[in-house]
């Protein structure tokens, strides 16, 4: 039977990659930090011979999503996101679908996650300007 | 001079339960979900959440994560998006 460790490349998948991360992350909760650890190691690893173990931004969403990713970032809804990037919010909720895709982000939450702790969106973009923030 | 004046913003902060539940949030765990694998009730999971949103100025569960990633409250590194030591 192959698995996902076993791929002909020695490369995982981008979204293989993602589901071990998050099964690391279920593993650091449950206070198994050091399996965590080494799960996120391996994961991490299967990148290392054939490229960069973190993808750039570009390389793995367009322009246009990456923006639609950063606006959710910052609080707003689906429609506000849109208005501000003068798209519709139909565009909007297509473009996290195909971002989700792309990362094996589960939801636009976890895309969002995944994308700031890839350095993908600047935090003080979340920080400095939120939308719709509360009074 | 009240217009230069900066106001003191206590540091942000999570409670460990809710630590706990925007980690599994930013990990794309759903709320039932997320009730199941701390063993808390849906309800309880849901106020805990609500009331980090309040503390920390979020307007949704998204803004949250992204908040609470920005200052460092939930570990980036956890999720190994990021690379090691580089």
């Amino acid at each position: 039977m192959t698995g996902i460790l076993d791929t002909p490349t020695g490369r995982l998948a981008e979204r293989d990659r993602a589901v071990l991360h998050r099964a690391a992350v279920l593993l650091h909760t449950a206070g198994e930090t050091s399996a965590a650890r080494r799960l996120h190691a391996l994961a991490d690893a299967q990148g290392n011979d054939n490229g960069p173990a973190v993808p750039t931004a570009r390389g793995v969403l367009s322009p246009a999503e990456l923006r639609t990713v950063t606006a959710m970032a910052r609080g707003g809804t689906r429609a506000q996101a849109g208005r501000r990037l003068h798209i519709t919010e139909g565009t909007v909720a297509k473009q996290l679908q195909h971002a989700r895709a792309k990362t094996g982000a589960s939801s636009t939450v976890h895309l969002v996650a995944i994308s700031i702790a890839r350095g993908w969106i600047p935090v003080d973009v979340a920080l400095l300007h939120p939308i719709g923030r509360r009074p | 001079m009240t217009d230069t004046e900066t106001t003191i913003t206590p540091a942000p902060h999570l409670t460990a339960a809710e630590h706990d539940a925007v980690q599994l949030l930013a990990a794309g765990c759903e709320m039932a979900e997320i009730a199941e694998r701390l063993g808390r009730s849906y309800h309880t999971i849901k106020t805990e959440l609500a009331r980090a949103m309040d503390r920390l100025g979020a307007r949704n569960g998204t803004q949250l994560v992204a908040l609470s990633l920005a200052h460092g409250l939930i570990p980036t590194d956890a999720y190994a998006y990021l690379g090691r030591d580089r």
